[in-house]
């Protein structure tokens, strides 16, 4: 199935897969950045890329829908009389880059959300008083 | 006199590479920190120690002119004396909208479907223009002084961003206007297969160019980032050196 939809999509589906990939690149960055002290990405605009990236391919999924219509709607007014099957059939294809693209955004958007929620975890976790040491821990005197 | 944190007052004033003006705070930091502690061995009070400390190492007017001339971006040593940063961003946005132009206007004029596509997609290449503008300027400074404060960060990317809004507003207008006009023939009389269709190519086209536009705005964004970030790990480092000593009185 997801063969014939990656067929369906026509020359938009290399757009998007580049998307895809540099989607699923920049999160790894984004939790690699999270592992140190928070200078990888001081003020979380490498965080805002996974977003952007999963705008970009919703973009590209529209972009894909609205040429698609317009590709099918010239090969019809030119060839007059279609059957109503044929056009919607049509319409069908055009949809699946739209699919794929907002595909795309909700897994960035998951991915930008569970990164944030990590990321203020760790930060109040960092910045919570831990009370006075108990006599005789490690670095007490 | 006033009170302030001589490296925050140097960090504000010196106008070079980012890298380079973390390297000149470290520096200059721990030689400063260095001569503290020796003025503080002699038993010179702490806030005299500091002010003699600040104006023995903290760059003038002359030596910082020096500093900067000495750590210029490559295309800023290239440019040379006569062309000012001013021109020199001036010329670059310039270059950047030009070829912008020429490709849009190759792309409307082109017999094809953007150019079929109506008025709307001239009103979509006015927002392009100052947006690739906007663009232009942060690129250039970036080129020419390898360098884009925090303040300047956030107004480029938020232009940017306001831009690309304003794209797909005018394409989605351009779209529901389209429509409207199209609705209001076909309720006058019922629409004609030929000319439904190729309505509907004309309506999808537009919207596809907005899209083009929002998209284009997204990779541009995209392709400042890397420098972006860069810029905001030194400045948090240098954050870092400035912040560690405390608020003392320095000249005017």
């Amino acid at each position: 199935m997801i063969g014939t939809i990656w067929t369906e999509m026509g020359f938009i589906r290399y757009p998007l897969a580049i998307a895809a990939v540099a989607l699923a690149l920049q999160t790894g960055l984004a939790i690699w950045r999270m592992r140190g002290p928070g200078e990888g990405d001081p003020a979380g605009l490498g965080r805002d890329t996974i977003l952007v990236w999963g705008l970009l391919a919703a973009t590209v999924g529209g972009i894909g829908t609205l040429v698609g219509i317009a590709q099918l709607s010239r090969a019809i007014a030119q060839a007059g009389a279609v059957s109503p099957g044929l056009v919607w059939g049509g319409l069908r294809l055009t949809m699946t880059s739209t699919v794929a693209g907002l595909i795309l955004l909700a897994i960035s958007a998951m991915a930008w959300l569970a990164i944030d929620y990590v990321r203020a975890r760790r930060t109040r976790t960092a910045g919570t008083p831990r009370g006075p040491a108990q006599p005789g821990a490690i670095g007490t005197k | 006199m006033r009170r302030e944190q001589p490296l925050r007052r140097l960090d504000r004033v010196l106008r070079v590479p980012a890298r380079s003006r973390l390297l000149l705070l470290e520096e200059i930091g721990a030689d400063y920190e260095a001569l503290l502690e020796r003025l503080a061995a002699r038993g010179v009070p702490e806030a005299r120690a500091r002010r003699l400390a600040a104006r023995r190492l903290l760059p003038g007017r002359a030596a910082r002119a020096d500093l900067e001339a000495a750590y210029r971006t490559p295309l800023r040593r290239w440019l040379g004396q006569g062309i000012t940063d001013a021109t020199a961003t001036a010329l670059l946005v310039a270059l950047t909208v030009a070829l912008g132009s020429a490709g849009i206007l190759a792309a409307l004029w082109w017999p094809g479907p953007l150019r079929d596509a109506g008025a709307f997609s001239w009103l979509l290449a006015a927002v392009a223009l100052p947006a690739l503008a906007n663009w232009g300027h942060g690129v250039a400074r970036i080129v020419l002084e390898d360098d884009l404060r925090a303040e300047r960060r956030v107004r480029l990317l938020g232009r940017h961003a306001g831009f690309a809004i304003a794209g797909l507003a005018v394409a989605s207008l351009g779209v529901a206007w389209e429509a409207l006009g199209l609705l209001t023939a076909f309720s006058a009389s019922a629409p004609h297969g030929e000319a439904l269709w190729s309505a509907v190519a004309r309506v999808s086209t537009l919207g596809a160019i907005g899209l083009g536009v929002v998209a284009a705005g997204l990779l541009s964004w995209l392709l400042l980032v890397p420098k972006l970030l860069q810029y905001e790990r030194t400045e948090a480092r240098i954050r870092r050196v400035v912040e560690r000593e405390p608020v003392t009185e320095v000249a005017r």
